[in-house]
């Protein structure tokens, strides 16, 4: 029940949220996808306390709302403010696909009209896999219900296996963890997801004039109230507490070499998923990587331990290499499914017309593909690096001596009470989530050149150059 | 040399150190999370059982050496050592709860004057499960039984963890809990305004146990190490740290027959389920 309640509540803020910003200017829409991005990156422990400290039992909001958090209700508040950005980067980036004529066609459609004869059926694919997607992270969250003293599966899962230490049994007693994966991975085979490589015709002014302000005011509305609630407070809550500072450059330089595990196992995580996408992103088959994140993580460390804790494998077992691997392995699923949309989105009339032009090789893939892939497999990359920077379930049971992670770090600190050393870590993990975009974005002008498109086709001369 | 340890890193870690300084032996620690409830080391010993990694477990607690122990994840001979002991403690707000008032005992627990003031770790996890299975035995599973029907209508409040039921009883949302002796002692550390209750018939000691595992590698270090944690002065270094409570277990706490708490473990934790829905 938390979790279909959590994934309703992550997909209406997702949809009101990513209406909203699809009319507003590219600067705003920038901000906003930052925002999403840090949502998405904030630890569950983090937005916990954050809620305990504002609605706990003697929580400072408590004296005039009344509103109890520990039940099913604020489980499902809570994984829904953590989870509405996958939602929102669904519907957002298929809207960002559509032509202005199909928006301006008819000019009777507009409002919830429109929202309901276009927007919803042209984003309807890619939100379905992110209810998909939403639900099976909902159903395997385990820290918040728990802190919440909320009784859901996986901590029942959690509890078998840690009283009898058997895990067959602890299976057999919460089979619909193993068994939801399997019919996501069904339906997500059922559905296309939408990744727009490039801003289609549509502007953002004719969105939000065909929206009309009716449907701009209460979405706005929304959207405030799910930036403000899902980032802006957990952020001042870590960033305001003064030893939170006072304790960040004893923490920078305590955690340098957990630091550069953190960085280096999430990132190698994230171009190793990218690279074993790349070559099979034709075959269909290929959408059972989606099981390594759709199993509960602990599952798949233990897979890891039977398989390569062996003399022969025994050298990647002892080393950071089984980090590495479990890391891409429990994300390679999502990574494949983008990667496989945005080479099958590509323009097959261009390319067609590069083939006539006698583009073959290198020439052809960086003039037709490149510019239209490079972003997907870059956001990609970054989705499985924020999904390892915070990883704990996966690499709990794996990771060899000297390579605790800063995530590993904070949960442990988490348990001896040191709020401020982990409000220091989160802040770091904060700044690490968010450096590659940055970065990314100053360097993609001057890396990539604009994708080609049929209608401004240019000579053999020029693609060859 | 490799060490599984679940005693807590801020305390392990210097030891470990030391140990190295003394005898240029270079020991290669995994220290166990807190995600996993504290027995992800356990769990990974099991699964590594046809190859074992560790040569040696430094464990916090008994009831989960005793099942590896149970399940020939030990030497066969001379496996594991208690070394020291904490405690299971009453834990008191003190600006709430003056110490003349404070529940003296388990059963005053289940007072309605205590009704939604008790805080305690989830009794399925750690610890706390751990105690309340010695006082099943203690009490007789019907006083026990009893005992925990009571406890729940008193809507106690369950948490994740015992150091949270200390954070909790510090800020005052709960008055009372039932903790650690370590978890208290930092709770003090950190300037809440907590004390532990004395120890009593009904308290549950906890030793630190060191363990070494069935077919290691370095045995031989592996060796070094436990005579190197059993040292009267490692303890010494550990109660002084707030790791451990004292050297020698005192007099007084339930007694555990440990093979029929494990015979009854599946059954005994059925029931504190069944009893405990949140």
């Amino acid at each position: 029940m938390a979790s279909s309640l959590a994934t309703a509540l992550a997909v209406a803020f997702g949809f009101a949220t990513a209406l909203f910003v699809s009319a507003l200017a590219n600067r705003a829409q920038r901000v906003l996808l930052l925002a999403a991005v840090v949502a998405l990156a904030l630890p569950p422990f983090v937005v916990v306390n954050c809620w305990l400290h504002y609605l706990g039992g003697t929580g400072v909001w408590r004296t005039w709302l009344n509103v109890d958090i520990f039940n099913v209700w604020g489980v499902a508040w809570l994984m829904a403010l953590m989870l509405w950005p996958l939602t929102f980067g669904a519907a957002w980036s298929a809207w960002r696909g559509l032509d202005s004529a199909q928006l301006e066609a008819e000019p009777a459609l507009s409002g919830f009209a429109l929202v309901r004869w276009l927007l919803l059926p042209a984003a309807r694919n890619s939100m379905a896999a992110a209810v998909v997607l939403t639900f099976a992270l909902a159903l395997n969250q385990f820290s918040i219900p728990a802190i919440l003293q909320v009784k859901v599966l996986p901590v029942e899962f959690w509890i078998r296996f840690n009283t009898n230490l058997r895990v067959g049994d602890a299976l057999a007693a919460c089979w619909p963890i193993i068994v939801i994966p399997f019919a996501a991975l069904f339906l997500l085979k059922q559905t296309k997801m939408r990744w727009s490589a490039e801003t289609g015709p549509a502007n953002a002014r004719a969105f939000g004039r065909q929206l009309g302000p009716g449907v701009m005011v209460f979405t706005g509305a929304a959207t405030v109230m799910v930036v403000g609630l899902s980032v802006a407070l957990p952020l001042i809550q870590l960033a305001g507490a003064a030893r939170t500072w006072t304790e960040l450059p004893q923490v920078f330089n305590a955690t340098i070499p957990v630091t550069t595990n953190t960085v280096l196992f999430a990132a190698w995580a994230a171009v190793l998923a990218v690279a074993m996408s790349l070559p099979v992103w034709r075959f269909r088959v290929a959408g059972l990587l989606w099981l390594f994140f759709l199993i509960p993580g602990m599952l798949l460390s233990l897979g890891i331990i039977w398989l390569f804790n062996r003399a022969l494998l025994e050298v990647i077992y002892q080393s950071a290499a089984v980090v590495v691997l479990a890391l891409c392995l429990r994300y390679v699923g999502p990574v494949w499914a983008l990667i496989r949309q945005a080479f099958t989105s590509a323009d097959t009339a261009l390319a067609e017309a590069a083939r006539l032009e006698g583009l073959r090789g290198w020439a052809f893939f960086r003039h037709v593909y490149l510019p239209r892939v490079a972003p997907v497999v870059f956001a990609a990359w970054y989705m499985a690096y924020l999904l390892s920077l915070w990883d704990v379930e996966t690499i709990t049971l794996l990771y060899p001596p000297g390579s605790e992670t800063l995530a590993l770090r904070a949960f442990n600190l988490l348990h001896y009470g040191h709020t401020a050393q982990v409000n220091g870590i989160c802040l770091l993990l904060i700044v690490l989530a968010i450096a590659p975009a940055l970065v990314y974005s100053v360097v993609r002008p001057l890396l990539f050149t604009h994708p080609l498109s049929v209608g401004h086709s240019p000579t053999n001369a020029t693609l060859r150059r | 040399m490799t060490v599984y340890a679940s005693q807590d890193q801020v305390y392990a870690e210097p030891i470990l150190s030391e140990f190295t300084r003394a005898t240029g032996i270079k020991v290669r620690a995994v220290y166990d999370s807190e995600a996993v409830k504290t027995v992800g080391l356990v769990n990974r010993l099991l699964r590594e059982a046809s190859n074992p990694q560790c040569d040696l477990f430094w464990n916090n607690e008994e009831l989960r050496t005793r099942q590896l122990a149970g399940r020939g994840i030990l030497r066969e001979t001379n496996a594991w050592t208690a070394i020291g002991y904490r405690s299971r403690r009453i834990v008191i707000n003190t600006n709430l709860v003056s110490t003349a008032r404070a529940p003296s005992t388990l059963a005053s627990l289940t007072n309605v004057e205590w009704r939604g003031r008790i805080a305690l770790a989830y009794p399925l996890f750690g610890t706390t499960a751990t105690h309340f299975l010695a006082l099943r035995q203690h009490w007789g599973p019907a006083q026990w039984e009893t005992w925990c029907h009571a406890l729940q209508a008193n809507k106690p409040l369950l948490l994740e963890g015992n150091s949270t039921v200390v954070n909790f009883v510090g800020r005052g949302e709960a008055w009372i809990g039932l903790t650690d002796s370590d978890d208290i002692a930092a709770g003090q550390r950190a300037g809440l305004p907590v004390a532990a209750l004395p120890l009593n018939p009904e308290t549950l000691l906890i030793p630190n146990t060191v363990a070494l595992i069935r077919g290691s590698r370095n045995q031989d270090t592996a060796d070094e190490l436990r005579a190197f944690l059993q040292r009267p002065e490692t303890i010494e270094r550990l109660i002084a740290a707030g790791a451990l409570e004292g050297l020698q277990a005192p007099g007084t706490g339930v007694t555990t027959d440990w093979s029929a708490l494990l015979n009854d473990l599946d059954s005994a934790t059925d029931t504190l389920r069944a009893i405990f829905v949140r």
